[in-house]
């Protein structure tokens, strides 16, 4: 049974505890048709965090974000914070990909605040000062994450969820948007980031989760442990494609 | 060339298609980002039933058709919004109703079918004082809406689950916006007609987009390019004959082909 997000999403005007914890999930679990997609999953963020969530597909990862979020309803737990509307949500490429109504990006920053000042400091911040006239759906996939990322800040988000960022953008691209990313973390905004590329994520954040259904590890990424994971996911992976290669493909 | 003028129901109509060219683009530049633009097709295939029931009852449609296709447009909200049915389909399944709804009342109802008719493809000279009073209320509260709500709309257009994480209440804009749609589409109907109202909610917009750089400057050209349809339509409508619905969209379209031409 669903519970609505009233019941459960609580948002907070006192510190969470004494940690600099902005943001808890206590207990949480979502099924969907009787089907558990997240089981009794407990995890806190603190200021500052850069916390790379992995886990193969259908771990529940796309629903530990929505559920954060305040965006789908959970069957028990709580989900709290004390940073109300200060959490900045930049969604997989592509969703806003055939935009049928032109929105610059100075509207779309403007979204987020309605000080100018703030607003030119958020586009300085990504380094995208330069495209506050462009049309949102000319520009490349990873000046797109940028100007999400600027909208973000604008509304001082204390806490920044990123999920898939970079999947299909450049090399180039993502080294910038990964090195914007560590700055602000510099500035004490939490980050929280889904990627598919776990090498990318333990060369970039300070602590994992790698989840399946349950938290499987969190800790930093120096003591996690590759290798099993990549034999649990990846191999198992490989050896369905190989399956798939050599029966043809079922459809 | 003014005589025109002289005539009390082209100055009606003239009245009433310039309130419609000014809050029109308004709304449907947030439909037509959302890809809801057919939504003012559905709606107004639903009004014809409550037209139906106005002209059955013999009461001025347009107090039976409010009323009616506000529910319509409600209707359609929810089943996109709580019953996971897309907006694709709601708009079919709301459409398919009314338009049903509205055949069967029409053949009921022994008022002359050019009474209807005048629905479905607009009747200027059917325009009254009365009804332009509506619609300048109509109007007044459409645009108060937009422009309290213009953050949220456009924030929804953009990307509706980060609207929601701002905290704007995304089902209560929505509800509100399908339901000055629903309004504005009842009110367009003696002019556009309830089959052509689709066409000037959309072709401005998409033609704006084409040679604008902003959500604000498409709604601002969007409007130019709906009242200068709007004249243009009505004027060939008193000087040739033509149908003022069908003269309107038609302009809306021409504009529309010089722009492919002009930015290709």
């Amino acid at each position: 049974m669903l519970k609505s997000n009233k019941e459960t999403y609580k948002i907070s005007k006192q510190p969470l505890n004494a940690n600099n914890t902005i943001f808890r999930v206590s207990n949480l679990c979502v099924d969907f048709n009787n089907y558990k997609v997240l089981d009794d999953l407990s995890l806190e963020v603190k200021n500052g965090e850069f916390i790379g969530l992995i886990g193969p597909n259908g771990a529940g990862k796309s629903t530990l974000l929505k559920s954060m979020l305040g965006l789908t309803s959970i069957s028990s737990g709580i989900v709290e914070n004390n940073i109300k509307n200060s959490i900045g949500y930049v969604p997989q490429r592509g969703f806003m990909q055939n935009q049928q109504v032109p929105i610059s990006v100075i509207e779309i920053i403007g979204l987020a605040t309605s000080d100018k000042t703030k607003a030119l400091d958020a586009l300085r911040d990504v380094d995208a000062i330069d495209l506050k006239n462009r049309k949102f759906n000319e520009l490349s996939g990873g000046q797109q994450q940028r100007i999400l990322i600027a909208k973000s800040l604008a509304s001082d988000s204390k806490l920044l969820i990123l999920d898939e960022p970079t999947t299909g953008i450049d090399e180039k691209s993502q080294d910038i948007f990964f090195e914007i990313l560590k700055c602000l973390t510099k500035r004490g905004i939490a980050i929280i980031i889904v990627s598919h590329d776990v090498d990318v994520v333990l060369n970039l954040v300070n602590r994992v989760i790698h989840l399946n259904q349950k938290i499987l590890y969190d800790g930093p990424p120096n003591e996690f442990k590759l290798e099993r994971y990549l034999t649990k996911h990846d191999n198992k992976k490989r050896i369905l494609l190989r399956h798939e290669h050599e029966e043809g493909h079922k459809c | 060339m003014l005589d025109i003028l002289n005539y009390s129901f082209m100055v009606r109509a003239l009245i009433a298609g310039g309130i419609i060219a000014l809050v029109v683009p308004a709304i449907g530049s947030f439909l037509v980002a959302r890809r809801y633009s057919l939504i003012a097709d559905s709606l107004a295939h639903f009004s014809l039933a409550g037209v139906g029931v106005g002209l059955l009852i013999g009461v001025d449609p347009v107090f039976t058709a409010l009323p009616m296709t506000i529910v319509g447009a409600i209707a359609i909200e929810y089943l996109r919004q709580k019953r996971g049915i897309s907006g694709e389909s709601s708009l079919a399944i709301m459409m398919s109703a009314g338009l049903a709804i509205a055949v069967v009342l029409a053949g009921l109802s022994s008022t002359p079918r050019s009474d209807f008719n005048s629905f479905l493809f607009g009747s200027i000279t059917t325009t009254s004082w009365n009804d332009i009073l509506i619609l300048v209320v109509v109007a007044i509260i459409s645009i108060t809406i937009v422009i309290y709500n213009y953050k949220a709309l456009l924030h929804i257009a953009f990307d509706e689950d980060s609207a929601r994480i701002y905290g704007y209440k995304v089902n209560l804009v929505n509800y509100l916006l399908a339901t000055i749609t629903a309004m504005i589409v009842v009110l367009s109907l003696r002019i556009v007609g309830g089959l052509l109202i689709s066409a000037l909610l959309t072709i401005p917009i998409i033609t704006a987009s084409r040679i604008s750089n902003s959500f604000l400057q498409t709604i601002t050209i969007a409007i130019i390019i709906a009242l200068v349809a709007v004249i243009i339509g009505l004027l060939a409508a008193f000087y040739i004959g033509m149908a003022a619905g069908g003269a309107i969209v038609i302009v809306t379209l021409l504009i529309f082909i010089v722009s492919l031409v002009i930015k290709r």
